[in-house]
């Protein structure tokens, strides 16, 4: 079956070559059949890795040992479920498992417009096929997954060699988070692609007008939502498993999930002001290829060694090949800008300095200034050491210190951005939008800081959230009483409709939301207590408003592991509210140990208890306990965020009637209103 | 055993309150546990340090038990604060020892206050730049004219969706 899975690759290798050949070929000679020709070979390169993925699958479900990547992450007694997962475990599955996604996005998208947009297809096919064509490259040359364990004989020949027992996947990984986590952030990484291919083919096809962004909108939202869900998943897993107390460690692989999410943010801002008014044209397509750029230097990072990272995969050659990999990318991104800059001239200018186009320059800004921000300090000790010889660290305090103010900025502009109008805001708009929310937000204030919440950053970002959330709330409602008037439904079901009728609006509004959300969830840390004690059973330490008591402490055997753990009994207030049972794993095939954290999660803090293990010193349990305010106000911003991107990307119910003609009020004749019907969506 | 006959130490005066005592550390110890915790400066300069031990973690935070690293470090750290040395020369002693990558943030002079140093510089520039292309923009648009041709009925009804498509249909 490796033979199969290697096979494969190779033939998809071919056929992607061909794809990038035959399409050169076809847009040079403007040959339709080459194109299709082109087409086909790169539908064809999807299948076989596929199949190659699938192979590899196989290999792990049935304990082929004497594949070297399925020995190094699987054994017998592994649960089919993390068999699974162990595909992504290791360096040269999780690279096939990039292809495997990327021909999956590459396969929809060739066939979804498989009979539209005949002028920027063919571009687009061969700026998809090249992505592919590398990271092929990477799976047959560089890091193949089918590789056998072997010896060579006497007589020269070799022979293949199954070990009896695989090592095992690493004890980090086997939660059911990382078989989630992984997926979601790949799906975000190589779903930056598409828009990064249809933006380099509009540029290189001189493709007229907002075209491009108006089929992509879709698919960046869709990567988009697949980035930030593996970025909640990866903090939650990071919080559940690792047992350090905290969610966010400012990890170079973190921020290397950070910095695309970010850029992509900013770009699903800044392409309204495309579509509304053809303004910043050169800016979106540069914020595109930033976007793919920085999700090939954050792969680079995780998996060259060049940062040192808990997170990161074994140091190898292939941060050489992605090196690579950028810098051309990047001179044929520069190439394509200067040959064709004539084609992105903005046709409007800024009306006003109050309008919602200046929020998104401002919205651009901030979010750029963040993602330079976290960039500079995750590529600063290889600087440093480059230019003094001197390895410094940049730890959590340098991001906090330069971050927090940035972010707080953007929470004040989540709400303040959405309610300005296009072209000109009035003062009286201004007052009507923002009159209640402003001044909810400051008596948040005013009451928090004499109750004791004295936090600067943690006191501001109340203060911000009050307001936005209000700002939100008021913007559905407006427009809910508006239904509501016209055509007697209750408030809720107008909502509802009110939603329906513009998803991208009011989805967006629904992200906001999750943002303030995970924003109040943020503040939290600034209030977060901890203890560590050696226990032995019937002793109990006492932190906050809670006893925390060990019962006993036992061993229970698992499928592949043997587990210590401790059972302890939480009382609040002097009643007994909980058992927590934080466990100490350890695991039959390496030997490796893993903690299970237990969690008493409230809307008000969580109670976070990790057995870390016997001291060093005395053999007896070592307890570390935490309270973490808000935190789980996080994964409740989560679930919104990805709600809200989900409501985004459902069609129009309806179209709006944007508004009644001054005709129509005097008695003559109307304009034709729009039919309401369902349409597929105003920009597809 | 008679009522008349009790051990001397049973009748010594001191007896029952001692015993009484030794019940309550029992208690005590027994009650509340080892307790493993350092002192508030030690705690707030173990957030100044990262643990070397390849984690990439703060050293107060290193939760590896049994990394040999962190616990030395932070023995290291108990002894000094305990002999009450001020926190600057404590942190200056670290880097003597383990060399910069020590400290959890770089420190303001040399090469690594450009650390500090772009992220703001970078804003500012961001904002010269928005400012420079917001007054491009300004000076370039076209000044209304105050009466306008009349328009016709079709080019009214084109202008108003242009409006409609620009301020209302979507975020």
């Amino acid at each position: 079956m490796d033979l199969f899975g290697s096979y494969a690759l190779i033939l998809a290798l071919v056929c992607a070559g061909y794809a990038v050949a035959a399409g050169i070929a076809a847009i040079a000679g403007r040959k339709i059949l080459l194109t299709k020709s082109a087409y086909q070979a790169s539908l064809a390169a999807c299948v076989l890795i596929t199949l190659a993925t699938a192979t590899l699958v196989f290999l792990f479900l049935t304990d082929n040992f004497s594949v070297a990547y399925v020995a190094n992450h699987s054994s017998r007694d592994q649960h089919v479920f993390y068999k699974f997962a162990a595909l992504w475990s290791g360096q040269e599955g999780s690279l096939l498992f990039w292809s495997w996604l990327l021909a999956v996005y590459v396969f929809f998208v060739l066939w979804t417009n498989r009979n539209r947009h005949p002028e920027l297809m063919p571009y687009v096919a061969v700026v998809l096929a090249s992505v592919q064509l590398f990271f092929l490259i990477l799976n047959v040359f560089v890091a193949n997954p089918f590789q056998v364990l072997g010896t060579v004989a006497a007589d020269g020949s070799r022979q293949v060699v199954a070990q009896p027992d695989g090592r095992g996947l690493n004890p980090l990984l086997q939660y059911p988070e990382m078989v989630i986590h992984p997926p979601a952030l790949y799906l975000g990484y190589v779903g930056f692609t598409v828009p990064f291919a249809f933006a380099l083919a509009a540029l290189l096809g001189r493709y007229p007008g907002e075209k491009w962004i108006h089929i992509t909108r879709r698919w960046t939202m869709i990567a988009w939502g697949f980035q930030s869900l593996g970025i909640l998943l990866g903090a939650h897993w990071a919080y559940a498993v690792l047992g350090w107390g905290g969610y966010w460690g400012w990890d170079p692989v973190e921020n290397a999930s950070l910095l695309p999410w970010l850029t992509g943010t900013a770009f699903l801002h800044s392409v309204m002001m495309q579509e509304k008014r053809g303004m910043m044209k050169v800016w979106n397509v540069w914020l595109v290829f930033i976007t793919f750029l920085l999700c090939i230097l954050g792969t680079m990072l995780t998996r060259s060694g060049v940062v040192s990272s808990v997170h990161a995969f074994a140091q190898s050659d292939v941060g050489h090949w992605f090196l690579g990999f950028l810098l051309l990318t990047l001179a044929t991104c520069t190439w394509a800008y200067l040959k064709n800059r004539d084609y992105l001239k903005s046709e409007n200018q800024l009306d006003s300095l109050i309008s919602r186009e200046s929020s998104f320059l401002f919205n651009n800004l901030v979010l750029l200034a963040a993602c330079f921000a976290v960039l500079w300090g995750t590529l600063f000790p290889v600087i440093s050491e480059a230019v003094q010889g001197t390895k410094i660290s940049v730890g959590p305090p340098f991001f906090n210190k330069v971050t927090i103010p940035i972010g707080l900025f953007l929470l004040f502009l989540t709400g303040v951005g959405p309610l300005l109008a296009w072209r000109k805001t009035s003062l009286e708009s201004l007052r009507r939008n923002f009159g209640w929310p402003l001044a909810a937000g400051l008596l948040t204030g005013a009451v928090a800081y004499p109750l004791g919440l004295r936090d600067f950053y943690a006191l501001v970002c109340f203060v911000l959230s009050v307001f936005v959330a209000l700002t939100i709330l008021l913007e559905f409602l407006r427009g809910a009483r508006v239904i509501r008037a016209r055509t007697g439904m209750s408030i809720l079901r107008a909502v509802e409709h009110l939603t329906m009728r513009n998803t991208r609006r009011y989805g967006g509004y629904i992200v906001h939301f999750g943002i303030v959300l995970i924003f109040i969830g943020l503040a939290g840390a600034a209030f977060n207590q901890d203890k560590q004690m050696e226990m032995t059973p019937g002793t109990h330490m006492e932190l906050g408003r809670y006893t925390i008591r060990l019962q006993t402490f036992t061993q229970r055997p698992g499928q592949n592991y043997v587990a210590e753990r401790a059972t302890i009994e939480v009382l609040r207030d002097g009643q007994s509210v909980m058992l927590l049972y934080p466990e100490r794993r350890r695991y039959h095939a390496n030997g490796m140990t893993g903690t299970m954290v237990s969690i008493y999660s409230t809307l008000r803090e969580d109670l976070y208890v990790v057995y870390a293990g016997p001291s060093p010193e005395t053999g007896q349990p070592v307890i570390h306990a935490y309270i973490n305010p808000l935190v789980k106000w996080i994964w409740l911003g989560g679930v919104v965020l990805v709600l809200g991107t989900g409501v985004a990307l459902l069609p129009n119910r309806q179209q709006a009637l944007a508004f009644r003609p001054v005709s129509e009020r005097a008695g003559q004749p109307a304009l034709q209103p729009v039919p309401a019907t369902r349409s597929q969506d105003a920009h597809d | 055993m008679t009522d008349g006959f009790q051990p001397w130490l049973w009748r010594h005066r001191l007896f029952r309150p001692a015993v009484l005592l030794l019940a309550l550390l029992v208690f005590l110890l027994a009650g509340a546990g080892t307790e493993a915790q350092r002192s508030e400066p030690a705690k707030a300069l173990s957030k100044k340090l990262m643990c070397l031990c390849g984690c990439n973690q703060i050293l107060g935070e290193c939760n590896h038990i049994g990394c040999t690293v962190s616990t030395e470090m932070l023995n290291k750290l108990d002894e000094r604060v305990a002999r009450n040395e001020p926190a600057d020369l404590i942190l200056q002693s670290f880097v003597q020892e383990y060399g910069l990558q020590v400290l959890a943030e770089p420190p303001t002079t040399g090469v690594s206050r450009w650390a500090w140093l772009m992220p703001p510089l970078a804003w500012l520039a961001g904002v010269g730049i928005l400012i420079a292309v917001l007054w491009r923009w300004r000076a370039v648009r076209a000044a209304p004219s105050a009466r306008g041709p009349a328009l016709s009925s079709e080019a009214l009804a084109r202008a108003r969706q242009q409006a409609a498509q620009e301020t209302e249909t979507d975020f």
